[in-house]
């Protein structure tokens, strides 16, 4: 059973690029482009796994990461950020945020893969 | 060399004023004691004979007395004996009648009459004739009675001691009786009256022994003085006169004398009066002599009645209670002991008059000296005691004023210089802030370009690894081998650039604004994480061959893991970049060490090469990358200068070396085990 994940992405290419390659490995994928979208597919589609661009319209990533903590049905919720801002803080303000990873662009999505499986295995050990 | 060095004076043990005084002291009392003790010492027996001497004088004076006037009785004995009176008689007088005898006597009894009633200290003087009959006598009481004896009232002396011894003298001699009592007829006449005989042979024209001719003379006119004479300055003293044998013949106290009323027969002697040792002293020294007795001092005097004969001797003396002799040298003792107290207590107030006067000048000193000290310039010494410590402060009024004017200098320049400081730190605080929004705008620009180029990299990346992965469609080898090629070029591309972007904002980012976040972790996630995003990178068919590292490693490390893990990404990926062939692979170890006192890791990225390479190659390949220069940046040692920066951050350090020997090349990183937990 593949994890269902969401993909919050305002770069089109991006989009595209990620959502390929994890459907091409059998992942099913929900799209939103800003924060507001995320929460509101957050709640309707119920995705395994959030993997959340920081920099997004009308909600910020952080934001989105900080409201999903505060509802008890999301709190456990996987979130995988991952930002083009590379600055040494900028880790720190995610996992405050209430982010599980961070990752920096450029990032290939075999690296994403990788750390979806490791951050699933990890939880599931938990 | 001079040492200009301020020694810290030592403590104060005693301070000028008590040196100088004790200087004074020494110098001034302890002669001055010296010489008084010993001036009292020597002076004691001078003194001694000083207060003795009136005694002295007194006791010569009642001996000399005595002595005179036994003189003028023996005078009158021979001027008697001598009288033409009493040669006319003896010449007629045996072959005269009653009536003419009666007018032979008559000029003799004139004669002694006369003489009695001059001397007054005679009992009587008589005419005795060679058959021991008195044959004229005149008695003499006081004041002016004189009897005249006759007839049946003359007495007969034959058996008399001092009749038989006069008239077995020579003509002119006299004999001088012991003292004894007035008899008539054999009994003692009273009151008793003490007498001694003065006698001398009498004789005629024709030279033959006619009689005696007698005075008594009463021993207590003769010895009145020693009742009535005083010493002035010795009133209490006791006067007497004793015999050979030491009874008393005349004293002070009347009733001890011999012959008195009261001491007919006691015969008071001075063994009564003073111990065996003193008594034996008194009788037995033939010298004029002061005889320490038991409680006193005895001044003593021989007396010779008779000149003639010096076995007859009588001793007059003196008695003055030790008490009042000492009385008087004490007190010139005690007079010395209280000038000599008087003269050291006034050398003392001298002293520490003289000391506080000599002292008070460098007091001033000193303390005008601490209130200079003190930070005072202004205050100044006032002294004026004409001399070396008077000059010695105008000297230090010299140089605290010149101090002052110094100073005065010092402070205006510093007042300038601090201006001139204040005004240069606004300056520079305002281009401090110039700077920081300089800085501030450069970071932002930095953090968008870097932004900027980061997304589009994903997506170009992001559609290579769809085309390699064969998601858009099977593609054959050389367009793999392409699309492989082109990964490889963008990813060093993006680090290269990557790396500007983060120098810079290094750069830019002030040090407060870089912070370190610890966490305990294991070193080889971390190489394991370079080595992953270092494959998917590059050649992903070939990347077991590129890194070799053993996962299973535990090398737990306490420090900022983003940051190491940036390092070991970054230095990685220049090593791979430059890699020469996939025939050298890179060998990665971890490997603990104690260096510079501290628990170490080593990361040892160490390539061996097969075969030799020339140096240009060497140095173009592998050496190139790890130099590291700050001021000049280049394609090849960008990611190398980046690892480095971030090293400073985290203390560690990075080794680069080339051993010829094996052909091996090292790149070491040394990271502390536990970083200083403070910093922060």
């Amino acid at each position: 059973m593949y994890p269902k994940i969401l993909i919050v992405e305002d770069d089109e290419d991006n989009m595209e690029t990620l959502t390929a390659y994890l459907e091409y490995f059998n992942y099913t994928v929900i799209k939103a482009v800003d924060g507001e979208e995320a929460l509101n597919k957050i709640q309707s589609d119920k995705p395994d796994v959030v993997v959340l661009d920081m920099s997004i319209p009308k909600i910020d990533g952080w934001e989105v990461a900080r409201r999903l903590r505060l509802q008890p049905e999301n709190k456990d919720l996987t979130v995988i950020a991952f930002s083009a801002m590379a600055l040494p803080h900028e880790m720190e303000r995610a996992i405050k945020a209430g982010c599980d990873a961070f990752l920096t662009k450029p990032m290939s999505p075999e690296i994403l893969i990788e750390e979806i499986k490791k951050i699933l295995e990890e939880k599931k050990k938990a | 060399m001079t040492d200009t060095h301020v020694r810290q004076p030592r403590k104060r043990s005693i301070s000028i004023y008590t040196k100088l005084l004790s200087n004074f002291l020494i110098i001034a009392i302890i002669p001055l004691l010296i010489l008084g003790l010993l001036g009292i010492r020597l002076s004691t027996a001078p003194l001694r004979e000083f207060a003795l001497a009136p005694l002295q004088r007194h006791v010569l004076s009642l001996s000399n007395h005595i002595r005179t006037e036994l003189y003028d009785v023996r005078e009158d004995v021979l001027y008697a004996s001598r009288l033409p009176d009493l040669a006319r008689m003896l010449e007629y007088y045996p072959s005269a009648d009653d009536t003419y005898r009666i007018s032979l006597k008559e000029p003799v009894y004139n004669d002694f009459i006369e003489l009695v009633r001059k001397r007054k200290k005679y009992h009587y003087i008589s005419y005795i004739d060679e058959t021991g009959k008195e044959l004229v006598r005149v008695n003499f009481m006081e004041p002016d009675t004189w009897y005249v004896i006759a007839g049946e009232r003359l007495q007969t002396k034959n058996d008399s001691v001092f009749f038989e011894k006069a008239l077995k003298s020579r003509l002119g001699n006299l004999y001088v009786s012991d003292i004894t009592l007035n008899e008539e007829n054999g009994i003692l006449q009273e009151p008793y009256t003490r007498v001694m005989y003065i006698s001398t042979p009498v004789e005629d024209i024709s030279g033959h022994k006619r009689g005696v001719l007698t005075i008594a003379l009463r021993t207590d006119v003769l010895f009145k003085p020693l009742q009535f004479w005083k010493v002035e300055r010795y009133p209490s003293a006791i006067h007497f006169a004793i015999n050979k044998k030491g009874f008393y013949i005349a004293h002070s106290t009347k009733e001890k004398e011999w012959g008195t009323q009261q001491n007919i027969e006691m015969k008071w002697s001075v063994i009564n009066d003073f111990s065996n040792t003193v008594s034996g002293l008194l009788l037995e020294n033939e010298q004029d002599t002061v005889i320490d007795a038991d409680d006193g001092v005895l001044v003593t005097h021989r007396v010779y009645p008779e000149p003639n004969n010096r076995d007859e001797y009588w001793i007059v003396a003196s008695y003055v209670p030790r008490s009042i002799i000492y009385a008087r040298i004490n007190s010139f003792k005690m007079i010395f002991f209280a000038l000599l107290a008087i003269t050291i207590i006034t050398t003392i107030i001298v002293a520490m008059i003289l000391s506080a006067q000599f002292t008070r000048p460098i007091k001033t000193l000193r303390n005008g000296a601490a209130v200079i000290r003190g930070g005072n310039l202004s205050h100044r010494i006032d002294i004026k005691s004409t001399d070396e410590v008077e000059e010695l402060a105008y000297d230090l009024n010299l140089m605290t004023e010149q101090l002052e004017e110094l100073y005065q200098n010092l402070e205006n320049k510093v007042k300038e210089r601090t201006q001139m400081l204040q005004q240069a730190m606004a300056d520079l605080e305002e281009k401090d802030k110039l700077l920081q929004e300089s800085d501030r705008l450069k970071l932002d620009f930095l953090t968008n370009l870097s932004s900027e180029l980061r997304t589009p990299l994903t997506s170009i990346m992001g559609y290579i690894s769809l085309l390699i992965n064969n998601v858009y469609g099977d593609l054959n080898d050389k367009q793999l081998a392409a699309l492989n090629k082109a990964r490889k070029n963008v990813y060093h591309t993006f680090k290269w650039l990557d790396g500007i972007i983060r120098i810079s904002s290094l750069s830019a980012i002030q040090n407060d604004a870089i912070s370190i976040h610890k966490t305990r972790f294991n070193l080889a996630e971390s190489i394991s994480l370079a080595i992953k995003n270092l494959s998917y990178a590059v050649v992903g068919e070939q990347k077991s061959a590129i890194v070799r590292f053993d996962e299973n490693q535990v090398a737990e490390l306490y420090t900022d893991k983003e940051k190491v893990d940036e390092i070991i990404s970054s230095l990685l990926s220049g090593i791979v970049y430059h890699q020469v062939t996939q025939d050298t692979p890179i060998h990665v170890e971890v490997k603990s060490e104690h260096k510079d006192g501290n628990d170490v890791y080593l990361v040892d990225f160490s390539l061996k090469f097969a075969n030799k390479i020339d140096a240009g190659d060497l140095y173009r390949a592998l050496i190139e990358p790890f130099i590291h220069s700050p001021t000049f940046f280049n394609i090849t040692n960008l990611s190398t200068n980046v690892a480095r920066s971030l090293l400073t951050w985290l203390d560690g350090d990075l080794k680069v070396t080339y051993d010829k020997q094996t052909n091996n090349l090292h790149a070491v990183i040394y990271l502390k085990k536990d970083g200083d937990p403070d910093v922060s």
